[in-house]
C-alpha cells in the first residue's frame, strides 16, 4: 500500500503535472494532423525525455502524448473526414456526417467525453489488476521469460495486415538487425564486416526514428508535393455543444465500448485499430437506433472514441506486468522503458514498484486532465489541422536527426539510420509493415538473453520450454492468440469492406439526386 | 510499373537470407573457450532460416496459389519520395561533416524548394525553427549536437 501511495505522490508534483499537460497538448497536435501519428509524437518527444531526472516522468510524458493523441485523432476525423490516427477511423463514420450537418461542436464534445470516460475506466482497471497479475507471475524464471518474449512476438500476427509471411519476415528482420554487433555473452562480433560502422550495431532509437518518423515525413512530403499542398474542406466549429440528455443517452454506448476495448487491450497485438471496429459494430448491434449509424449517430462517435482511449490504459497491463507490448504504440513504449533503464515485467512491481505505480497514476491523471485540456484547447488545436505541412516536415527532420544523435552521440548510428531509411522505403513499396521489425528489435535482447540463460541452466535442453508447465501454457496461449488474430483480422476486414460498400452506395444515391 | 509484392519480397529476402547464411561462418567466430552456453551463431542461423522459409512461403503463395498483392509503382508519384529521401540523407551528411546548423541553413531551404514553397517567410521560419531546435537540445536539454570541426 505504501508503494501505491508513494507512486501517487511521485506524480503529484507541479513539474510532473506541467509535463503531463504539455505532453497531452503535443499528443493532441500530432494526433489531429493527418500523416503525423501518435507513434511519431512519442518518438519526437523521446530524446527530450533524456533530460528528465526521473524515468517515471519520462514515461508519463510519453503516455500523455498517447492519451492526447488518441483524442486528437478524432478532431481531424470529424473536421476533415480524415482520421488523424488509425484508431480514429471509426470516428469518421459518424463524426464527419455530424460535421456536415453543422454539429461539429457536438461531435467534438461527444468525442472528448467518451475519450475521457473510456480512458479513466481503463486506467482504473490497470491500477487494480496490474499488481495482482504481477504477484501471480513474480516467480518466473528465464524459461518463462523466453516464452513471454515469444508471446510478445505473436503480436506480429496482429499487426501484419493481410499477409502473415510478410509480418514474420519483418519480425525476423528486426531480430536479425539486433544481433548485428557485439554478442554480449561471448564478446564475439556478429556481421560487423570488420568495420566500426557495424561493430556497435544499431540501437533502438535511431531505428525507430528511421523506420517510423522519417518514413512518415517522406510519405507525407511525397503526398504534399503530388497534391501541390492542397487541403480538403474543413468544417468550421459551431457553438452548440452536447446537451445533458444527449450525454445520458450515450452512456450505455460508452460503457459497452469501454468494456470490450478494455478486454481487447489486455490481449497482446490487437490494439486500438482493431478494437474500434469491434466496439462500433457491437454498439450498433445493441443500439435502439442502429439505422442512425453512419449518418451522424452520437452513439457511433462515442463507441469509437471510448474504445481507442480505453485501449491506452489496458494495453499497459501486459506491458507492465509481463514485459510484452499490447499494441504497436506500446511496442515503441517498451523501447522507451528500456532506454530509460526501466525493465517492465514481473519484477517491475517488486524492484521498481514506485515507478510502476507512478506510471499507472500518470495514465489516470492524464486521462482526467484530458477533459479540461480538451475543453480549453480543442478549438485552437483544430486550427493546426490547416497548417501547411511544409512548415512542419523540415522541422520534424531536424528533430529526428538531433534525437538520433542524442541517443548515443554516435556518428555511426546516424549513418546507419540513413541506410535504414532507404531500406524502409523498399519495404514500404513491398507492402511490408515496419511495426513487426521494431517489435523484433525491441524483444530480441530479452529473447536472446533468456534463451542463453535457460540453455546454461538446463544444459542446452531445447525442450525445456515445453517441459516447464507455465512456459508450456504461455506457448500454447501464443498459438491460440495467433489463431484468433487471423480470425479477428478477417472479421475487421469484412467490417471495413461492409462500411466502404455502404459509403459507395450512399455517395451513388447522393449523386443520383 | 506493376510490382507483385509477394513474389518480389519472397525472391529478395530468399536471396538475402541465403547470402547471410553462407556468411555466418566467416562473420561470426566461435569463441576460443566454451562457457557452456549456446553458440553465438545459433540465433542468427534460426532467424535467417526463418526468413528463408517465409520467403519460400511467399513465392509459393504467388506462383502456385496465384495469391499476390500487386502494387503500381508510378515513378511520377514516387519521384517526390526519392527526392525527399535524397534530401534527408543529404541533411545527415552535411550535419555530420559540417555541423547541425550548417545542415539547417543549407539543406532545409532545398527541402522547401522541393515542396514547392516560394514565399520568403516560410524559408526564414524554417531556418530559425531549425536553429531553435539546435539550441533547445544544447541549452535546455544539455545534449550536444555536431558542430563545425567535429
Amino acid at each position: 500500500m505504501d508503494i501505491i501511495f508513494e507512486g501517487l505522490m511521485e506524480v503529484l508534483t507541479l513539474y510532473n503535472l506541467v509535463v503531463i499537460v504539455l505532453s497531452i497538448i503535443l499528443g493532441m497536435i500530432v494526433g489531429c494532423i493527418p500523416g503525423l501519428t501518435v507513434t511519431l509524437g512519442i518518438i519526437l518527444l523521446l530524446p527530450l525525455t533524456y533530460s528528465f531526472t526521473s524515468p517515471s516522468t519520462a514515461i508519463i510524458a510519453l503516455l500523455s502524448v498517447y492519451v492526447g493523441g488518441m483524442y486528437g485523432g478524432s478532431i481531424s476525423a470529424i473536421l476533415l473526414n480524415t482520421p488523424g490516427t488509425n484508431a480514429a477511423i471509426a470516428t469518421t463514420f459518424d463524426g464527419y456526417p455530424l460535421a456536415k450537418k453543422g454539429k461539429v461542436k457536438k461531435a467534438l464534445d461527444v468525442s472528448l467525453f467518451a475519450s475521457v470516460v473510456g480512458g479513466v475506466i481503463a486506467a482504473l482497471v490497470l491500477l487494480f489488476t496490474s499488481g495482482l497479475i504481477s504477484n501471480m507471475v513474480s516467480n518466473f524464471t528465464s524459461t518463462e521469460y523466453f516464452s513471454l518474449a515469444i508471446l510478445g512476438l505473436s503480436l506480429i500476427a496482429g499487426v501484419s495486415g493481410d499477409n502473415i509471411f510478410k509480418g514474420i519476415i519483418g519480425g525476423l528482420l528486426g531480430l536479425f538487425m539486433s544481433v548485428i554487433g557485439l554478442d554480449y555473452v561471448t564478446g564475439v562480433s556478429r556481421f560487423s564486416f570488420n568495420t566500426m560502422l557495424f561493430y556497435e550495431g544499431l540501437s533502438i532509437m535511431p531505428a525507430m526514428i528511421a523506420f517510423i518518423a522519417l518514413t512518415q515525413v517522406m510519405i507525407k512530403s511525397r503526398d504534399f508535393i503530388n497534391t501541390k499542398g492542397q487541403l480538403g474542406d474543413i468544417s468550421k466549429i459551431d457553438k452548440e455543444g452536447m446537451t445533458r440528455s444527449e450525454r445520458k443517452s450515450i452512456m450505455p454506448a460508452i460503457f459497452r465500448s469501454t468494456a470490450i476495448a478494455s478486454l481487447i487491450g489486455t490481449m497482446p497485438g490487437v490494439g486500438g485499430g482493431v478494437a474500434q471496429f469491434l466496439c462500433y459494430n457491437e454498439v450498433k448491434r445493441a443500439s435502439k437506433h442502429p439505422e442512425m449509424f453512419g449518418k451522424g449517430s452520437l452513439e457511433g462517435v462515442a463507441a469509437a472514441e471510448a474504445s481507442n482511449n480505453a485501449i491506452v490504459g489496458t494495453a499497459m497491463i501486459p506491458l507492465l506486468t509481463l514485459g510484452i507490448p499490447g499494441d504497436g504504440v506500446t511496442a515503441i513504449l517498451l523501447g522507451a522503458f528500456i532506454l530509460h533503464g526501466i525493465i517492465p515485467g514481473p519484477t517491475m512491481f517488486t524492484k521498481q514498484g514506485v515507478t510502476a505505480y507512478a506510471i499507472i497514476f500518470g495514465v489516470l491523471i492524464a486521462n482526467l486532465l484530458l477533459y479540461f485540456i480538451g475543453k480549453v484547447f480543442t478549438r485552437q488545436v483544430a486550427k493546426i489541422v490547416q497548417v501547411r505541412y511544409s512548415y512542419l516536415g523540415p522541422l520534424i527532420i531536424t528533430f529526428c536527426f538531433a534525437g538520433a544523435f542524442a541517443a548515443n552521440g554516435s556518428y555511426y548510428e546516424v549513418i546507419l539510420m540513413m541506410g535504414v531509411l532507404a531500406i524502409s522505403y523498399v519495404l514500404m513499396i513491398l507492402d511490408i509493415s515496419v511495426i513487426p521489425i521494431m517489435l523484433g528489435m525491441i524483444l530480441a535482447p530479452i529473447l536472446e538473453q533468456n534463451f542463453v540463460n535457460s540453455m546454461l541452466i538446463y544444459d542446452g535442453d531445447l525442450l525445456i520450454f515445453f517441459k516447464k508447465p507455465i512456459s508450456l501454457v504461455i506457448l500454447v496461449l501464443t498459438g491460440v492468440l495467433v489463431y484468433s488474430f487471423t480470425k479477428v483480422n478477417k472479421r475487421v476486414d469484412a467490417l471495413n469492406k461492409e462500411h466502404d460498400e455502404h459509403l459507395e452506395f450512399t455517395e451513388d444515391v447522393a449523386e443520383t439526386f | 510499373m506493376k510490382i507483385r509484392t509477394n513474389l518480389i519480397s519472397g525472391v529478395l529476402f530468399g536471396i538475402l537470407s541465403i547470402i547471410f547464411i553462407t556468411l555466418v561462418p566467416s562473420q561470426i567466430a566461435v569463441p576460443a573457450y566454451d562457457n557452456g552456453g549456446p553458440s553465438p551463431r545459433i540465433i542468427p542461423y534460426l532467424v535467417l532460416s526463418g526468413i528463408l522459409l517465409c520467403s519460400i512461403g511467399l513465392i509459393i503463395q504467388s506462383v502456385i496459389f496465384k495469391k499476390d498483392k500487386v502494387v503500381v509503382y508510378d515513378i511520377k508519384i514516387e519521384k517526390a519520395s526519392l527526392i525527399m529521401i535524397g534530401l534527408i540523407i543529404l541533411f545527415g551528411v552535411v550535419m555530420l561533416n559540417f555541423g547541425f546548423i550548417i545542415g539547417v541553413i543549407v539543406v532545409l531551404p532545398m527541402m522547401l524548394f522541393a515542396l514547392g514553397e516560394k514565399k520568403a517567410f516560410i524559408y526564414i521560419f524554417t531556418i530559425f525553427g531549425g536553429i531553435g531546435v539546435y539550441y533547445l537540445f544544447i541549452e535546455v536539454f544539455n545534449i550536444s549536437l555536431p558542430v563545425i570541426g567535429g
